[in-house]
């Protein structure tokens, strides 16, 4: 009787191991694709109140504007089928595409631009996602498919503030746009689970091309240690914004990995409320401290782009190539420059940093040990996606933080207009009317050659100001197993499922 | 009162405590500094000046296992003693009277018993922010419920022994009926849960750190730096290796130490006497 349980209990202990080997192959198929994101999408659901740059960057798949970003960065027609600027450059005339339907299969009508239009914009009462749109005068209906935006002043730049999830056609019919999601891109959203996945599905009512992939799973990837161990076990099949560690871990007949750079301005942002940092020799020293060709060595193996301000390589005409090397390390010049203000002997500070983002926590180390060598004692601060959202960027209750800031769109107002000094997501609380009035003068300038000469006025006045501690754009790595091909990168931060297909 | 007894298991137990503790101490004559970064030695395997290996920015990995080890235990040690001086108090009045503080106590505890202890402290880190002492204090209250639930039994049976009844007749006073006469007769569970609170609170702190909330760098705990090498366990094994191993080395000694007599084993031979 002993034997036969023993066997048994055998043969069951057997059987569990050998069936723990099954995987569910269904999972493999080219149907369905899963990547890999460091954080949450805890942010609205409506585009128009949407915070995060990570989560901007995957809902550029669900949301259009009238107008979107390629990926060599021209502007081409979204829900618009074209667009006309008269001669005065103060009207743009849309046309709506013919046939375009959102994801609940109505069709997009005159009425929904105009809802989206004035929502985004602020003319119905909510605050504008960009103060650019305050220069928005009128819009009218002029057909079942035609409508007018009329400026106040020219805008030079104008389109390419519309061609941003920020600025998405939603339809009016939908009186709950922060919990139901719809949009008219190539995939639709499915579900969300906290701390778990999103989940899209390709939308086949799309005017356009559309995807090749059927169910896109983003899944919450928040430990960064964790993320090769995933993509080599097979639970992530594409991972976006890698880190150089984590790339060497991984198998180079298995992945493809794509290298560029992220499109971000990554440096150490400075509250310019928090006493020493009001002071700009302080903050001069502590540029002058930091060698980011040496964060570059540590963090990323020496990838990875200087910038000087807050404009980044891939924003071409803007970007003013002598301003990345206006603080070269020079440990003496910071010394010289501490010694001029209150602190000549250093200070205490805190760096707050997102755990979730090895670059930034890997940055922050190193920038503590050049901090320390001109006295400067920064402790840095790991706290979760969540709480940075909220006491750094929203609550603006920091000393100092290590992270990157996107563009939203492809107009340098994207990067620059944070640090005007009414600016609602100013989270530096910089001030400085002589910025303000350059910023001004850029977003009213008639015509692109003038408001590009401003905005590269406003970018030097960061550098000279030494606003932040600028530091890198990041170089991204982006992994993707080899049964699938066709990432592009984007000159801003998106990631364009459409693109992605699965190797035959 | 009874004698601890020294079996062979305790006493190998003690030479492995007291060579980590070493180990750790020897960190201060390491001239390597933990947190300076070198670009030339960034994952370089072991060598004469760095055995352990150096990590991915350059520092040298045994300095930091010393260190983080350290930091580990002096969490730990705290933690236990915040945890025991509490915990025993509670049980001991829950033991010892009984009836309405019993009850009282005894249901506070129970609530904290059906919360699980990590969650407890993340409860607590969350509230107070992340940190040492913050970390520190979550792991010793997280201890406090199953300290007062063992030191309440023994005090529950000890209350029936005849040695209480008879100190109680003499009208001694019960601080000291509870603190002087029964406390040296239950050394034995107490000196076993301390070691194994001890093991306990070492491995929830390296979980703790791995979840990013306890330590914070470039300081490391044993569970931060385990953490911070698992990525690079293919291409640098090492730097998993040597702290995980001393982490290893150090809760077996502990836990030998804190075996020998299993409470059973002991109770029953109680009774006997």
């Amino acid at each position: 009787m002993k034997k036969i349980k023993t066997l048994v209990l055998f043969c069951l202990l057997a059987l569990t191991t050998v069936l723990c080997a099954c995987t569910d192959d269904k999972a493999k198929n080219s149907d369905s694709i899963t990547i890999g994101i460091a954080q949450d999408i805890d942010d609205s659901l409506d585009p128009h109140k949407m915070v995060a740059a990570g989560t901007k960057e995957i809902f550029f798949n669900v949301f259009e504007g009238l107008v979107k970003p390629d990926s060599d960065g021209n502007i081409v027609p979204a829900v618009a089928e074209s667009v006309e600027v008269s001669e005065d450059k103060l009207c743009y005339t849309f046309k709506l595409r013919n046939g375009i339907k959102f994801h609940d299969g109505n069709a997009v009508t005159i009425e929904d631009l105009e809802y989206s239009i004035n929502k985004f914009a602020g003319r119905s009462g909510d605050e504008p996602v960009s103060s650019a749109f305050l220069n928005i005068s009128e819009v009218n209906v002029v057909s079942d498919d035609t409508i007018e935006i009329k400026l106040a002043s020219a805008d030079p730049a104008f389109l390419s503030y519309l061609a941003s999830v920020e600025s998405a056609i939603i339809p009016k019919s939908n009186t709950n746009p922060d919990g139901v999601c719809i949009g008219t891109g190539p995939y639709k959203y499915v579900s969300r689970s906290p701390l778990q996945n999103v989940v899209f599905e390709k939308f086949d009512g799309y005017w356009g091309e559309g995807g090749n992939i059927k169910n896109v799973t983003f899944k919450i990837c928040t430990n960064p240690d964790t993320i090769a161990m995933e993509l080599e076990g097979g639970t992530i099949d594409m991972c976006i914004h890698m880190t150089n560690g984590q790339k060497m871990q991984l198998d180079k007949e298995k992945f493809n990995v794509y290298e560029g750079t992220m499109n971000l301005v990554q440096a150490l942002y400075l509250n310019h409320d928090f006493e020493p940092f009001n002071d700009v020799n302080v903050r001069k020293a502590m540029n002058y401290a930091v060698d980011a060709k040496e964060v570059m060595d540590y963090v990323s193996n020496g990838s990875g782009a200087k910038i000087g301000t807050s404009i980044y390589p891939n924003f071409g005409k803007y970007f003013d190539e002598s301003l990345t090397s206006v603080y070269d390390a020079d440990i003496q010049k910071a010394k010289d420059c501490l010694s001029k203000s209150a602190y000549p002997d250093g200070f205490d500070m805190t760096i707050t940093v997102p755990s979730n983002y090895d670059q930034h926590v890997d940055t922050a180390l190193v920038l503590k040990n050049q901090l320390a060598l001109i006295g400067i004692n920064a402790e840095i601060v790991k706290v979760d996606w969540d709480t940075w959202i909220s006491d750094v960027y929203l609550g603006r209750n920091y000393d100092s933080t290590v992270i990157g800031v996107d563009a939203a769109n492809l107009s340098a107002n994207a990067l620059l207009s944070r640090f005007t000094s009414d600016a609602g997501d100013n989270f530096t609380n910089y001030d400085n009317p002589e910025y303000d009035a350059a910023f001004s003068k850029a977003i009213s300038a008639s015509d692109d050659e003038n408001a590009t000469k401003y905005y590269k006025e406003c970018a030097k006045i960061l550098n000279d100001d030494a606003a932040n501690v600028y530091i890198q754009d990041l170089p991204d790595f982006v992994a993707l197993n080899k049964n699938f091909e066709g990432y592009k990168f984007y000159p801003l931060y998106v990631l364009d499922l459409t693109n992605i297909k699965a190797v035959k | 009162m009874k004698k601890i007894k020294i079996n062979n298991q305790k006493k190998v137990g003690l030479i492995i405590v007291a060579i980590m503790i070493a180990f750790v101490l020897f960190g201060f004559l390491n001239r390597n500094s933990f947190d300076a970064m070198n670009k030339d030695l960034i994952l370089k395997g072991s060598s004469f000046l760095h055995p352990f290996g150096c990590d991915e920015f350059g520092r040298d990995i045994l300095k930091r296992t010393q260190m983080g080890m350290g930091i580990s235990v002096v969490i730990s040690f705290f933690s236990v003693l915040i945890g025991t001086f509490f915990g025993t108090l509670i049980g001991a009045l829950c033991g010892y009277f009984g009836g309405i503080v019993d009850d009282f106590f005894t249901g506070i505890i129970n609530v904290l018993f059906a919360v699980p202890s990590l969650l407890l402290a993340l409860v607590f880190v969350s509230l107070f922010g992340s940190g040492m002492v913050q970390v520190t204090f979550a792991l010793g209250i997280a201890i406090i419920p199953s300290f007062a639930k063992m030191m309440r039994s023994e005090f529950r049976k000890q209350r029936e022994l005849e040695y209480v009844k008879m100190a109680k007749l003499l009208k001694v006073p019960t601080a000291r009926i509870i603190f002087v006469h029964i406390l040296p007769n239950v050394t034995e569970t107490f000196i076993n849960c301390i070691f194994i609170a001890f093991n306990n609170c070492i491995l929830a702190e390296a979980g703790l750190s791995f979840l990013g909330i306890g330590v914070q760098p470039p300081f490391a705990s044993l569970g931060t730096l385990l953490s911070d090498a698992g990525g690079y366990i293919r291409s640098a094994p090492y730097m998993v290796f040597f702290p995980a191993l001393s982490l290893v080395v150090l809760l077996f000694g502990i836990g030998l130490l804190s075996s020998g007599e299993s409470f059973h084993h002991a109770y029953s031979k109680r009774f006997k006497d």
